[in-house]
């Protein structure tokens, strides 16, 4: 028999709210290199390229599975020139990552205009969702 | 689209002061811009060779100025020479006409003649403008002066300036190449070496890469000259749509859990092929699938590796506190070394369990596989209370049992299969195997110290053979019902059997050949009516020597001690008599 689990929208908000509760006024960080095999993993000579801020809280309450995140504080000045590969969410605390996703231009996690990152530059995300998968 | 560069203005001041509060833009600098401050100052410095621009200044605004190149020229004179000096700064707040700012210089010295010039670096929609690099002239007196930059990008912008101890007027630059430089801004104070004057120009590099050339031409005086790139780069925006993994659950590299975790693949299989550690109360789940823990495990605390319905192995764990391994309805395979140093339960009640590796159970350990065969084919060690039990299938110990293995009890039991115990066996505690419906055997070696308690080897419908020598140190009872019964092993005293010893065989041929130090007594009970004299001592001669050697022993006297002898419902107990 084939495998089908299925969520309910009740556990979906609960997981989803978990992850955005996480990240009240939490990191968003951008990355050069190769994303590591897992969020708890360390960096391995990855550039830092910029480095934004979530609100706090982070997001209201999530509806079917879905948290839209608030307006995120942007770096007004880029901190590093290099080529935007993936990004990694942190709690407040700065050290306790809570995921990591993808960077492109398209089909990524995170797609951006360009991911040509120039040092001093801005770098603003414009909206964030984390979709809780109910199956 | 380009960045464009726009000409704010210009400002001079004649009074020696340790600050100055540079004014004269013509037009607000927006945000978002790149400003832009050119300077010439006396050369004020000690002994006319130290540089006196602030690394920094910050206007009314807030915005923050750097000092991006500066360099002098001294020619030896007191008080002679021109220090030139170029700033930026983002502007983030405004900066209107009216806005203030003050420059401090450094060591404290007052320079009386400055003169400058102000820009505004505007960059494309969606883009950030930038200082990018500069340079200087080496500074002398002499005339005219030529800047060579370094290759500007198309789009990218120059900003040059020449800077005179004198008022001379400069004419400026009108190349074309690769762009056009734009009307020059100039100031001067002062009178000819009391004085100093600036004179800048900017141009946006067009058509391709190269270096430009800024040229200006003017008298013979002291003056230096310099420039800066300026560039505007795209700001990077985006959009986060991150959703969580649908299907598999993989975890190929080393997790560390240092507080609750769940791990879970609802639709697919979850494995754990790195090395986990789990620090706290950790659950790993994976209610339809496979779930398969091949790395090194540890759990330093609660743990729970639950597949319901399918197989889970675990091949290499380390448990430090409470763990459940439980496979319903599948196959639990424990194939490498594992560690229990707490309660642990291996279960797998409808499937075969198998521990083929070394394993060491520190606390309270229960393996069990109710309906399937359990075997235990590696060296096992016990510290504490085990339990083996295989209710309904073979129940096999076929490796060593050393002294120091178990110090607890230790309980094999196999109701309804064979029990086969074929290892050397030493027990610290009680030992009890039970085979009521196959035939056990013992074919192993029971050294003095193996079995220091009771011992009980019952066989209720088959054969019981001993064939090795066993030494026991208390009491032993070896009944066999209904088969035949045979003591064929060597029995020394004076340790061996210290305590009551009774043979009995309902039905059959007794045949004891072994050796029996002391005296033996023969009864025959037929309905529980004592056919044979119970008081009688069969003494073999000579008494409490050797005297019992093998069959023979027991053609005794009566001679009705045979197996003709006896009937279906008599029963022969046979009491072996020791000193």
């Amino acid at each position: 028999m084939a495998l089908n689990p299925k969520f309910g929208n009740a556990a979906a908000n609960a997981a989803a709210d978990a992850i955005s509760d996480a990240l009240d006024n939490g990191y968003l960080r951008i990355y050069t290199g190769s994303q590591p095999a897992g969020a708890d993993t360390a960096l391995s000579g990855q550039t830092l390229l910029a480095e934004l801020r979530y609100a706090n809280p982070a997001s209201g309450a999530a509806s079917g599975g879905v948290v839209t995140f608030s307006a995120m504080t942007a770096d007004s000045s880029a901190d590093a020139t290099g080529t935007a590969a993936w990004f990694r969410a942190l709690k407040s605390d700065g050290t306790t990552a809570v995921f990591d996703g993808s960077v492109g231009t398209s089909g990524c996690d995170l797609n951006l205009n360009s991911t040509a990152i120039q040092s001093g530059a801005a770098v603003s995300i414009s909206s964030h969702t984390y979709t809780f998968n109910k199956g | 689209m380009a960045l464009t560069i726009t000409s704010r203005g210009t400002g001079t001041h004649n009074t020696g002061a340790t600050t100055l509060v540079p004014g004269g833009r013509s037009a607000t600098l927006a945000v978002g811009s790149l400003g832009v401050l050119c300077i010439a100052l006396d050369n004020e410095g000690s002994a006319g060779s130290t540089l006196i621009a602030p690394d920094s200044w910050t206007d009314a605004k807030g915005n923050i100025w750097t000092l991006r190149q500066n360099a002098l020229y001294d020619n030896g004179a007191a008080s002679a020479g021109i220090e030139m000096a170029i700033y930026t700064a983002r502007i983030n707040v405004a900066l209107l006409t009216t806005d203030a700012g003050t420059m401090t210089w450094k060591t404290g010295v007052s320079p009386v003649a400055k003169a400058w010039t102000w820009y505004e670096v505007i960059p494309s929609a969606g883009h950030t403008p930038l200082y990018v690099s500069g340079g200087t002239i080496a500074g002398a007196t002499a005339a005219n002066a030529q800047v060579t930059t370094a290759s500007v990008p198309v789009g990218d912008g120059v900003i040059a300036g020449y800077f005179s101890e004198n008022t001379a007027a400069v004419t400026g630059d009108s190349d074309t190449t690769n762009g056009t430089w734009a009307a020059q801004q100039t100031a001067t104070i002062g009178t000819t070496t009391a004085g100093v004057r600036i004179a800048t120009q900017q141009k946006v590099q067009t058509t391709t890469p190269s270096t430009q050339s800024y040229d200006v031409t003017v008298t013979s005086q002291d003056r230096i000259a310099g420039y800066i790139l300026v560039t505007d780069a795209l700001n990077t925006t985006g959009d986060v749509a991150l959703t969580s993994p649908a299907g598999a659950l993989a975890a190929t590299a080393a997790e560390t859990f240092s507080a609750t975790a769940a791990v879970t693949s609802p639709a697919g299989a979850l494995a754990a092929t790195g090395a986990e550690t789990f620090s706290a109360t950790a659950a790993i789940a994976s209610p339809t699938g496979v779930l398969a823990g091949t790395g090194v495990e540890t759990f330093s605390g609660t743990a729970a590796i639950t597949s319901p319905a399918g197989s889970l192995g675990g091949a290499g764990a380390t448990f430090g506190g409470t763990v459940a391994i439980t496979s319903p309805a599948g196959a639990l395979a424990s194939t490498a070394a594992e560690t229990f140093a707490a309660t642990v339960a291996e279960a797998s009640p409808a499937g075969s369990l198998a521990a083929t590796a070394a394993e060491t159970f520190s606390g309270t350990a229960a393996e069990a596989s109710p309906t399937g065969s359990l075997a235990a084919t590696g060296a096992q060690a016990f510290a504490a209370t085990v339990a083996i039990t295989s209710p309904t299938g073979s129940l096999a110990l076929t490796g060593t049992y050393t002294p120091q293995a178990i110090t607890g009890s230790l309980v094999p039991a196999s109701p309804a299969g064979s029990l086969a115990a074929t290892g050397g066996l030493e027990f610290a505690g009680s030992l009890a195997e039970a085979g009521p419906a196959g035939a056990p055997a013992l074919a192993g070696t029971y050294t003095p110290l193996a079995i220091a308690g009771d011992a009980a080897v019952t066989s209720p419908p088959g054969e019981l053979a001993a064939s090795a020598a066993e030494e026991f140190a208390a009491g032993l009872a070896i009944e066999s019902p209904a088969g035949s019964l045979e003591l064929t092993g060597v029995y020394t005293p004076p340790g061996a059997i210290v305590g009551a010893a009774a043979i009995t065989s309902p039905r059959g041929a007794v045949a004891l050949t072994a050796t029996v130090t002391g005296g033996l007594r023969v009864r025959r009970r037929r309905s529980g009516r004592v056919i044979l004299d119970p008081t009688k001592v069969f003494a073999f001669p000579p008494p409490n020597s050797p005297a019992i050697a093998g069959r023979a022993a027991l053609s005794s006297p009566l001679g009705s001690l045979s197996a003709a002898g006896m009937m279906n419902d008599d029963e022969l107990v046979l009491a072996l008599l020791f000193p």
